[in-house]
């Protein structure tokens, strides 16, 4: 039940075998399976939240929760799905965050274990004693956090979902708990290639 | 006075009386090469017998024996000697090699088929073993297995005709020897006919195999005659003259004895008169021929006792005044602390009085094996006293190992009696008593009666084993029976009451006080298990009775902290049995059942767990509470009839004046069971005016019990008890997890009549194994919110949770739901986030009670991080 604050681990870097016979034959190694995230909406829409590709280091593959097109973002809270025999999670990184700009302080949790195949997230900016802490204006693709999955050699278009009526996000009004921003929310499917 | 009396009453029962330490006289000496008519007693000189140096001694002298056997019976009872065996010197535990036996001489047992040689217990095993018969090579008295057993100098070669039997070192046995008849080269062992021999040495290591141990019955034609059991063992015409039943030693007061074995006793092993102490001896096979106390005796002094503080015997005094003292200076008299603090000291004003004439006597670090009061009590130790008014007495036995004794009537292992109208303080502390046998109190017995006379007892049975023990009526392990006008206090701590049995009442242990203001019954922190009652109490019966009081003190009948599980009771109160009494006049009488585990207990009529019971016929009434107590797995089951009722707890209230009421508060009865009516708790009442019966049960978890959650006596059935006239009956059910999964949660008669009912949830309270709450559990955040729970562990809720865990260290944290969802999810991180640093003071516009998880009055880091540690949890 307890979050994993993992960050992501340094890129793996892959080894390139080369091997050279007395008799000159060569041998071909297969290349490493590599995971392709492909989102649903792309472009993301103004006032969403969606999942974009991130950096892919052979079946490991980054996910970003990106929004677009938000004003005075404080928090969100969401949830999202995969299928277990499929996508493996990883880790996570909310240290880019875009709520934490300006160095504000943010908070933020990730649950993985308490429901295989669901994560859970809270990541938000903390407010000050005097409530005067501002949301973020997000105009162009800004994410939220990173969050690190494996891929099945055989994942084949593999869904990765928002999970509905847990997914929101929170302006910067008082008093608390502030107000309800709509947003449009949408994931992608990946493969093994 | 209750205050100065309570003070006094751990100064009682914590003070220890040193033992009577080195007298101050001479020393006299014996040994088994000494000489009666030639010897001076001097250490180079010494005499033969005890006996003789007893009667050289005079009162204030040391009795000095050197190790060996000494076959007679001593009488110094006219005297205060210190008798002590110069072997435990060396070795505190060397008790074998100073023998004092009276078997043949002095009465006691002897194995049938070799008469002479002592025994004790009724099997043949008494009487088997391996003869060592090796002793030392110049002493020829002293057994040995190897040279470092013996003085030095000598070896261990020499051969003795008898010896002792190797399984115990007490009983005797003969060497076995080869009998090869007249022109034959092969024969057979004279003790083991079935065993062929050629020489002695091919029967040395068989057993001391020499039949039953038996009572011995006397001489031939008197003294100085063989041994014989019956007339048919005499010549003819000669009587088997019966044997004076003596004790093996007999002492004064003021006397001591230490490391001796002590056998063969045919009226007491060790008898003391008066003050003494009796101090690491093994003392067995004794019998108490017609009176009391096999193994040890003591009576009262026949000369009064010197003048004392009760509490401290070291302190002489003419006056209670004088027992007034500074407790870190006892010769500073005070009236208050100040007179301390104005002398110097930090300690309290103690009051160590009164002032009486105070007969102390000790026990203590002795084995007391397989001995017999064959028509009397105690049948390993019996004291007695007398006090009257002016007097007191104190008797400690601490320490003792007291194991397989019998008696005919009261105390198997020990009894104690003391009558009259004096003061009288008894400290059984760290005692083993195991496997004996009496009629009450298979392992010990005490009883106190001031005869009306207003005298004060003081008991206290503390940190002792009692195990298999019976008694053919009550009290299997013990029973103590205080019956005193001034105050009786009697308290059962830190003893592990285990698989005894008895015919009555109290498998583990029967406890009664009848007494007046201030009077105290307490059974706290012991381990009661596997007892059997015929009776009620399976484990514990317990009975406090309030008499007309002059002054005002509440009587109290506490049991706390005690586990008490897999007991069995006939009757009623299949794990304990409570009852408390106040006859007209009598003063208040508080009842507190707190804190004690009860589990997989049986009652064959009701009460599976408890049994309470509380009849009052005085206007100060009497109040019981019911608080944190776990009772699960217990059933009122009657195999026969199938009538029983009250799984977890029975309660009958009673009387005609005063109000009776009990107030059960955060406790968990789960999983408990009857035939009939409430498997949680069963009420019944018979009061008439002005009595009145209150029952209030609140903040607390009814779980999954077999029958009604709580529940009274069905209308119109014959024999059941109904609410007096009027409704002087009410019961009360509030801020309880009732959870009956598929039975009634109240019996109608209950839930028409009487009940009141508030803030009750009947969810499930998903008990853990350990009877703690479950993060889902319906029980959490349960109780009366106006209750405290800062004992509980954050983050709490905020309010405490039922069940007995509730409101303290070992409650089931509240999973921080900041928005009551059912889940710790980003909702409640992102409320508590736009909600952070304000406070309820200085930003009560902004300040969210639902973020401030600990309500501290911030929503600060700490809320935070409960956040954090429950992210994610939900239940199903």
């Amino acid at each position: 039940m307890r979050p994993i604050r993992a960050l992501l681990p340094a890129s793996l870097v892959l080894a390139a075998l080369a091997l050279a016979g007395c008799s000159g034959t060569s041998t071909t190694i297969a290349p490493e399976p590599t995971a392709v995230f492909v989102p649903d909406a792309d472009p993301a829409p103004e006032g969403s939240v969606t999942l974009r590709p991130g950096t892919v280091d052979g079946r490991y593959f980054d996910v970003r929760v990106s929004a677009r097109g938000i004003e005075d973002l404080f928090g969100a809270a969401f949830r999202i799905a995969f299928d277990t025999d499929e996508i493996y999670f990883a880790g996570y990184d909310a240290s880019g965050s875009v709520l934490a700009e300006e160095g504000v302080t943010v908070v933020c949790e990730v649950d993985s274990t308490s429901e295989p195949g669901i994560v859970k997230v809270g990541i938000s900016r903390l407010q000050n004693d005097e409530g005067t802490v501002p949301g973020v204006d997000v105009t162009e693709d800004a994410d939220l956090l990173v969050i690190r999955l494996l891929a099945a050699s055989d994942a084949a278009g593999a869904r990765i979902d928002f999970v509905a009526d847990y997914c929101e996000l929170t302006d910067s009004s008082q008093p608390p708990p502030g107000n309800s921003i709509p947003a449009t929310w949408a994931g992608g499917s990946v493969t093994v290639e | 006075m209750g205050r100065g009396r309570t003070l006094l009453l751990r100064t009682l029962l914590a003070s220890s009386l040193a033992a009577a330490g080195p007298a101050l006289g001479a020393t006299w000496w014996v040994s088994p090469d000494g000489d009666d008519a030639s010897g001076t007693g001097s250490e180079s000189a010494p005499f033969r017998t005890v006996a003789h140096a007893a009667a050289a001694a005079a009162s204030g002298d040391t009795v000095r024996v050197l190790p060996g056997a000494y076959f007679e019976c001593v009488d110094a009872s006219a005297k205060a000697l210190a008798v002590l065996a110069d072997a435990i010197e060396e070795d505190s535990n060397d008790r074998a090699r100073t023998i004092l036996d009276g078997t043949g001489i002095c009465g006691g047992s002897t194995c049938e088929d070799r008469l002479g040689l002592a025994c004790y217990g009724d099997g043949e095993e008494q009487c088997a073993g391996t003869c060592i018969a090796t002793v030392c090579s110049t002493t020829q008295t002293t057994y040995c297995t190897e040279d470092a057993d013996c003085p030095e100098g000598e070896t261990c070669t020499g051969t003795a005709s008898t010896g002792i039997c190797s399984n115990d070192g007490a009983a005797g046995c003969a060497v076995d020897e080869c009998v090869i008849p007249e022109d034959e080269t092969v024969g057979a062992c004279r003790d083991h006919p079935d065993v062929e021999c050629t020489e002695n040495a091919n029967c040395a290591d068989l057993g001391c195999d020499f039949g039953a141990c038996v009572r011995i019955g006397g001489l031939c034609g008197g003294a100085g005659g063989a041994w014989c059991a019956a007339d048919g063992d005499c010549a003819e015409g000669t009587a088997c003259e019966p044997f004076p039943s003596v004790p093996v030693i007999a002492l004064g007061s003021g006397s001591s004895i230490e490391g001796f074995t002590v056998r063969g006793g045919g009226s007491s092993g060790v008898r003391l008169e008066g003050s003494g102490a009796i101090v690491n001896n093994w003392i067995a096979a004794n019998r108490a021929g017609s009176g009391s106390g096999g193994g040890i005796a003591i009576l009262p002094a026949a000369s009064p006792a010197p003048v004392r503080c009760f509490a401290d015997s070291a302190l002489a005094c003419e006056a209670d005044s004088d027992c007034v003292v500074c407790r870190d200076d006892p010769t500073v008299r005070c009236r208050d602390l100040r007179d301390c603090h104005d002398a110097g000291l930090e300690g309290p004003c103690a009051v160590l009085g009164p002032c009486l004439e105070v007969t102390e006597a000790t026990v203590s670090d002795n084995s007391v094996l397989d001995n017999a009061a064959d028509a009397g009590k105690g049948g390993g130790i019996h004291a007695l006293a007398a006090t009257g008014p002016g007097t007191g007495t104190r008797l400690v036995s601490r320490g003792n190992t007291v194991s397989g004794n019998a008696a005919a009537g009261d105390g198997g292992g020990l009894a104690i009696e003391s009558s009259g109208a004096g003061w009288i303080a008894i400290e059984i502390d760290g005692n083993t008593v195991e496997e004996n046998a009496g009629f009450e109190g298979g392992g010990l017995a005490i009883s106190v009666d001031d005869g009306g006379g207003g005298g004060s007892a003081f008991v206290r049975v503390s940190d002792g084993t009692f195990g298999g023990n019976e008694a053919d009526a009550s009290g299997g392990g013990l029973s103590v029976d205080l019956a005193a006008g001034a105050a009786a206090r009697l308290a059962l701590t830190g003893s592990q009451v285990r698989a005894n049995a008895a015919g009555g009442d109290g498998g583990g242990a029967r406890l009664a006080v009848a007494g007046g203001a201030g009077s105290a019954l307490e059974a706290l922190g012991n381990s009661l298990s596997a007892n059997e009652a015929m009776g009620s109490g399976g484990a514990l019966d317990l009975d406090l009775g309030l008499g007309l009081a002059a002054t005002g003190d509440a009587g109290s009948l506490a049991v706390e902290g005690n586990e008490i599980v897999g007991n069995g009771a006939g009757v009623g109160g299949g794990g304990l049995r409570a009852i408390a009494r106040s006859a007209p006049g009598a003063p208040a009488a508080a009842v507190l059942l707190s804190g004690n585990e009860v589990r997989g207990n049986v009652a064959g009529s009701h009460g599976g767990g408890f049994e309470l019971r509380a009849v009052s016929d005085a206007p100060a009434g009497i109040a019981a509470s019911f608080l944190r107590n776990l009772v699960a797995d217990n059933a009122a089951e009657d195999e026969e009839a199938g009538a029983a009722t009250g799984g977890a707890l029975f309660v009958f209230l009673g009387g005609t004046d005063g109000t009776l009421s009990l107030d059960a508060d955060f406790s968990t009865l789960a999983s408990n069971r009857s035939d009939v009516g409430a498997a949680g708790v069963e009420i019944e009442s018979d009061t008439s005016a002005p009595a009145a019966a209150r029952v209030a049960i609140r903040n607390s978890v009814l779980s999954e019990n077999v029958g009604t959650a709580i529940g009274g006596p069905l209308p119109f059935e014959a024999g059941k008890v109904m609410n007096g006239t009027g409704r002087d009956l009410e019961v009360r059910v509030a801020w309880n997890d009732v959870y009956t999964d598929g039975w009634e949660d109240f019996e109608r008669t209950i839930a028409d009549e009487t009940i009141v009912e508030d803030g009750n949830v009947f969810g499930d309270p998903v008990l853990l194994p350990g009877f703690t709450l479950d993060l889902c559990s319906a029980a959490l955040d349960a109780a009366d919110p106006a209750r405290d729970f800062s004992g509980e562990p954050q983050p709490n809720g905020l309010r405490a949770n039922a069940g007995h865990l509730g409101g303290t260290n070992g409650a089931t944290p509240t999973p921080p739901d900041v928005d009551r969802d059912g889940e710790v999810d980003g909702r409640d991180l992102v409320r508590l986030a736009t909600a952070f640093a304000s406070s309820a003071a200085r930003t009560p516009a902004r300040y969210d009670p639902a973020a401030d998880i600990d309500g501290n009055g911030v929503v600060d880091g700490d809320d935070v991080a409960y956040v954090a540690a429950f992210f994610g949890f939900s239940c199903p």
